[in-house]
């Protein structure tokens, strides 16, 4: 923890004075073996997902090679909202990945973009794992003002 | 005022963990979400990224893939050594012997997702003052460190974050060479592949952030 103070000084040599900021990272929840690969979410706030650089990150550990995609889905009331089909590169075996799934116009990192804008992120969410050894799946999504 | 009633959610749900760790569900973050209106001391690192996403993917397996039983252990001065050039090290010898000499840091994990973090600290070695070197910049530092640094995490492979417990948080003081100061107590730290944000106890300092991207 002493490597923050290392941070600060660089910071503090930049010379800015504290000010809010237009993007933020919001972690959510990790769907694991102890919650089932399922849990809710709930998001208290109006704003969406519309416009890059904005976008919902999954990230993925997952026993390699995978034996195809890994579905996450996104289920709102009783209707399944939206599921993302990811195909995480293959990158020297290493087991985590990280998948941008973003608006169109964005390159997809795992294939899958979001279908319906502005999206919203409350809901339920659950893995698919498609034959795959799933360790665990995470979900962020990143919001600006 | 709400971020703090969040925190203290977050580190009620990492207790609740704790006690009932074989019916663990709390895969929840433990710092508080970021608002709109927090105000940042900020810097950009462009590099960051991918130094992160390394140290995460390396934690995620030593996490995941060894036995329950075993800590997962990082030496802080390893990590300095990840994160930083040969250049800025050999300008820091003092911080970076003030590192080297530390014990390695004790992550025991809970669950898939959560553990304890624990940092113990000899006498002699809870004290330092000298001057960090930048490129161009000079910056005063000193700590007192209370025995143990200690906390609950909760980690992903894209993030980890760690609430201290009262009372074993680490508190600075720093001053740069344009008279800025910064005296701050650090209540939760949130890395990920996005950047780093530093949570301040008291409403009255901001909290820090180094972002990866989105710079301007």
């Amino acid at each position: 923890m002493q490597l923050i103070p290392f941070i600060l000084a660089f910071v503090l040599a930049g010379c800015a004075a504290p000010a809010t900021q237009r993007c933020h990272r919001y972690d959510a929840l990790t769907l694991t073996r102890e919650n089932g690969f399922a849990s809710a979410f709930e998001w208290k706030d109006a704003r969406g997902i519309d416009n890059a650089p904005e976008r919902v990150e999954v990230a993925l550990t997952v026993v390699r090679p995978l034996r195809g995609p890994i579905e996450i889905v996104h289920v709102v009331g009783d209707m399944e909202a939206d599921h993302w089909t990811l195909t995480p590169p293959d990158m020297g075996n290493v087991a985590s990945s990280i998948c941008w799934v973003a608006p169109p116009g964005t390159m997809p990192s795992c294939g899958a973009v979001l279908q319906t804008l502005p999206y919203f992120p409350s809901g339920y969410y659950y893995v698919r794992p498609s034959g795959n050894v799933v360790l665990e799946a995470a979900l962020a999504f990143y919001v600006c003002d | 005022m709400r971020r703090r009633v969040v925190v203290g959610r977050g580190l009620g749900l990492l207790a609740m963990a704790l006690t009932q760790a074989a019916s663990a569900e709390a895969q929840l973050p433990v710092c508080a979400q970021p608002t709109p209106t927090q105000t940042y001391y900020t810097a950009c690192a462009t590099g960051g990224r991918i130094l992160v996403a390394r140290l995460l993917g390396d934690l995620a397996v030593d996490h995941l893939m060894k036995a329950d039983s075993q800590p997962v252990q990082r030496r802080l001065g390893d990590l300095l050594r990840n994160v930083t050039s040969d250049d800025t090290r050999d300008k820091n010898t003092g911080l970076r012997n003030a590192l080297d000499l530390l014990a390695p840091l004790t992550l025991t994990k809970i669950d898939t997702a959560t553990g304890t973090l624990l940092l113990t600290i000899e006498d002699d070695r809870r004290r330092f003052s000298g001057t960090l070197e930048g490129a161009t910049t000079s910056t005063t530092l000193s700590w007192e460190l209370p025995p143990r640094i200690g906390g609950g995490y909760w980690r992903t492979p894209a993030t980890i974050q760690i609430a201290f417990w009262a009372g074993q948080r680490f508190r600075f003081d720093l001053e740069s060479a344009t008279a800025e100061k910064v005296s701050a107590e650090i209540e939760c730290l949130a890395i990920s592949v996005d950047g780093i944000r530093i949570v301040t106890t008291g409403v009255d300092t901001p909290d820090i952030l180094v972002r990866f991207d989105e710079c301007s």
